[in-house]
């Protein structure tokens, strides 16, 4: 499949190497300020995460990028047009939540949105036809969706937005209700899109699959950038932590900036500390096996992209419920 | 343009494939067939055998009484049999109006309930009654014709028992006219056969009936000057005509009553005060009285086709107000419906609002024209087949009032400018609900509007081109309606393009802020938008 970006910079309003781009977006609801100065950009072919707690404005970016809400203030860009709208037909959007016409057959319902996206009545049917195949649902292709679980018209519901194969997959909370094996399905086709060029941008409050499938993230708290970059710059933000296990006392450890017992069982405790930039793993071992510790365990933890959004956005999300 | 074509095609296609569609679609139909047909096929069919016997105490009443309903219920036979002869007659019988042809046809047959006198009864029964009649109708029908059918007595005259009649005498009788119209004493055998022989009034057989009536004529019974006691109701009865029934009686049986004594009486005390022959005279004479319409060319006298002419756009304008009302409805609801479902929100990443709205309206106009036009039509159908039956001469000038007047354009063109109208105000209430109880609620003085729009239009259309009836045309949301009801009534054409001008630029500002509502409402979830947030919407706040 020919990748299009190229040809879509070129000809857009506003030459760029970004597909995507927001800039000092804000977003007002009389009193409440839902969104506060967020920018971002996203390049052709990766996938972008849009990370935040329930409530932090993550929707309403999304449906102002789309042309669906009007920013306050602020510019947007998408695939070279100020108005996703006018290049909606190189879009695919999903909703947070999901809505088809319960009495239509899954071919039907994505015939007509592949349709409202400018696909010809017989490709569309035939690109319906051919994506329920692959998905596993061409049994159930001419049953209407009321008689669907919530999964499978999930499932159907991703397929038409992606039906007209968009250079675009917006994604809002995408794994949301469903269960882990469709879950795997969703983030395989999500790489599949990925793999054929197309860009994806993706809501999501769950951390283990931006980790998995992101190449760059904006973590958003109240409205607010809290960070953008890369999953890896992300981590890179906390510290590695070092977890020690021993019979020993504390006060036979080394000297390690913020030791703390983090569980103990069986005549066994656990040790947490952070480790500096520099300071060597190994040379904190070879201090405890100096010192007699009599170590049962010594592992190095990586920081994790939830460690990370805890850290940024945990406290929002707290004030968001109590607020709530 | 393509995709609100798209969003229109969708929701006339998804609509018509529901069974609830179709099913609404024949309801209607059906319900009018049932109304109109299932309650004289019932009459027919299960005739009620309501035996009322005659207790004369003042000696000189009961024959005549009996004489005269007996004409009273051939002369509801006659006129069946008239209206059947001018619904089935020959073709080359009749006029150029479809009307029978006076020169061809005899004049008997051109009769209609009220033009026939109590000695037009009495000859008819000297003839030989209805079989008699038919023969002579006959060369004039139609080889196809079907026998004509005969709405049943509502009741039967019958001897009052022994015992009865000899405890009212004796002025003890209540307690027994109350076990007799009980049925906890059935009529014995000897109780039947009143009147003559053979004669339709008269029932041949009593045993084991419950009497429906007991009809109790006392002696001092006459006619007395309005505003007596005994003339309003007061007084001990000794001059009242009684009708006792178990429970309240049919007021076909009491009126028949009623009527047919006031008939003897007058004719009695005629025949005392002046003459019998003078009675009998008068009981033979109508008053000729025309109503003319200066509209009309040749001067020709007001027919029950002018008639319908003037009332039929005022039905109609009801019948409009009904359409729209039921319509809108499936549309508020279904854009509800979609609105909880968070289709819109898919559909809006790919067209505007406006785009949205545009597509369902023109969509769900289509469907519901293809409803009005598919309920006129059969209810034309229902006329078309009735016209060549029971009701024959009115179905027959019904079609011809809506085949021969601009009524059903009007009804087209008013429908869908007033669909237009209100379309915006429901969807808008539509896109701003999640629950059917924030749609009942938000949509109900809408609802109440339309519901009594109709009254306002009914009585105001008493004048069409009244001042009341001009103002009403000129307001866009009460003009299609008032328009309709004015239709035939030659409003003249500078109301007719200076409404349509004002419908179509209320149509016009309507969509438009009920589109900004529309948008504002459509991505909002919980509680329906307050006051102070639709105005915002309004001013294009959202």
């Amino acid at each position: 499949m020919p990748i299009k970006n190229q040809a879509i910079i070129t000809r857009g309003a506003c030459v760029t190497d970004h597909l995507v781009e927001l800039e000092g977006i804000e977003k007002r609801y009389g009193r409440f300020k839902a969104v506060n100065g967020v920018s971002m950009a996203v390049k052709p072919g990766e996938i972008f995460g849009f990370l935040g707690p329930n409530g932090a404005g993550k929707t309403t970016v999304i449906r102002i990028l789309l042309d669906i809400l009007q920013p306050d203030r602020g510019r947007r860009q998408v695939l070279g047009a100020e108005s996703a709208l006018s290049v909606g037909d190189r879009i695919g959007y999903l909703p947070e939540e999901r809505g088809l016409y319960k009495a239509m057959t899954p071919v039907n319902a994505i015939t007509y949105f592949a349709r409202l996206k400018g696909m010809k009545a017989a490709h569309a049917k035939e690109r319906a036809r051919e994506l329920l195949e692959r998905y596993g649902l061409s049994a159930v292709a001419d049953k209407p969706i009321k008689t669907f679980s919530k999964g499978m018209a999930q499932k159907v519901q991703v397929l038409s937005c992606v039906a007209h194969d968009p250079e675009v997959v917006i994604l809002d909370e995408p794994f949301s209700g469903l269960d882990p094996v469709n879950q795997q399905v969703l983030e395989e086709l999500i790489c599949a899109l990925r793999d054929a060029g197309r860009t994806v941008i993706f809501s999501t409050h769950v951390m283990q699959h931006a980790e998995r499938l992101c190449d760059r993230v904006i973590m958003i708290g109240r409205g607010e950038t809290r960070f953008l970059g890369t999953v890896d710059e992300a981590r890179a933000r906390l510290p590695r932590r070092l977890r020690l296990t021993t019979d020993s006392t504390a006060s036979a450890l080394p000297a390690l900036p913020g030791l703390e017992k983090v569980a103990e069982a069986d005549g066994h405790a656990t040790y947490e500390t952070r480790l500096a930039a520099q300071q060597s793993v190994q040379q904190i071992l070879k201090q405890c096996l100096d010192s007699g510790v009599d170590l049962s365990g010594f592992t190095v933890i990586e920081p994790t992209l939830h460690d990370v959004f805890v850290d940024l956005v945990g406290e929002d999300a707290r004030q968001a419920r109590t607020a709530a | 343009m393509r995709r609100i074509a798209l969003v229109a095609r969708h929701e006339v296609i998804e609509t018509v494939r529901s069974r609830t569609y179709w099913i609404g679609l024949v309801i209607t139909p059906v319900m009018f067939a049932i109304g109109l047909f299932v309650p004289s096929f019932l009459q027919r069919s299960f005739t009620p055998d309501r035996p009322v016997a005659i207790v004369d105490l003042s000696g000189n009443l009961a024959q005549p009484l009996r004489e005269q309903i007996e004409r009273r219920f051939a002369r509801d036979r006659m006129a069946t049999l008239y209206a059947h002869v001018r619904g089935f007659a020959k073709p080359d019988l009749r006029d150029a109006q479809g009307g029978l042809d006076p020169a061809r046809v005899p004049l008997e047959f051109l009769r209609r309930s009220g033009d026939i006198t109590d000695p037009d009864v009495d000859a008819f029964l000297a003839q030989g009654g209805v079989e008699a009649a038919l023969d002579r109708a006959r060369p004039l029908l139609r080889a196809d014709a079907p026998p004509p059918t005969f709405d049943p007595q509502p009741f039967s005259l019958v001897d009052p028992p022994a015992d009865l009649a000899a405890a009212l005498r004796a002025g003890t009788g209540a307690e027994l006219v109350r076990a007799y119209l009980s049925g906890e004493r059935p009529l014995p055998p000897a109780a039947g056969a009143a009147g003559a022989a053979g004669s339709a009034g008269a029932d041949q057989a009593g045993e084991g009936r419950t009497l429906y009536g007991v009809l109790v004529l006392p002696a001092g019974v006459g006619l007395v000057p309005a505003g007596e006691p005994v003339a309003l109701g007061l007084g001990d009865g000794s001059r009242t005509a009684q009708l006792w029934t178990d429970a309240a009686p049919d007021e076909a049986v009491s009126d028949a009553v009623e009527g047919a004594l006031a008939r003897v009486l007058r004719r009695q005390a005629l025949a005392a005060e002046a003459s019998p022959e003078l009675a009998r005279r008068l009981a033979g004479l109508v008053t000729p009285f025309d109503t003319r319409l200066t509209s009309k060319a040749d001067g020709a006298s007001v027919t029950s086709r002018d008639v319908l002419e003037k009332n039929m756009p005022r039905v109609l304008s009801i019948a409009l107000c009904f359409f729209l009302l039921g319509n809108l409805v499936i549309l508020m609801t279904n854009t509800m419906e979609e609105k909880s479902n968070r289709i819109i929100e898919v559909l809006m990443s790919s067209i505007t609002a406006q785009e949205m709205m545009t597509g369902k309206l023109l969509g769900a106009s289509m469907v519901a024209l293809l409803g009005v036009m598919f309920n006129v039509g059969t209810l034309m159908g229902v006329f078309f087949l009735a016209s060549d039956g029971g009701f024959a001469s009115f179905a027959q000038d019904l079609l011809s009032v809506l085949f021969g007047s601009p009524i059903l354009l009007a009804l087209l063109f008013y429908f869908i400018v007033g669909y237009f109208l209100f379309a915006g105000l429901f969807i808008a209430i539509g896109g701003l609900c999640e629950t059917s109880k924030d749609v009942q609620s938000l949509s109900l003085p809408l609802q109440y509007f339309l519901i009594l729009l109709p009254i306002l239009i009914w009585t105001v259309a008493n004048e069409p081109n009244g001042v009341a009836a001009r103002v009403l045309s000129y307001i866009p949301y009460t003009s299609p309606i008032m328009m309709m009801a004015r239709i035939n009534a030659d409003p003249g054409w500078f109301d007719l393009v200076a409404t349509a001008v004002l419908q179509l630029v209320g149509i016009a500002a309507t969509l438009w802020l009920s589109g900004r509502v529309f948008r504002a409402g459509a991505l909002r979830t919980g509680k329906p938008p307050k006051l102070g947030e639709l105005w915002g919407a309004l001013r294009g706040q959202a």
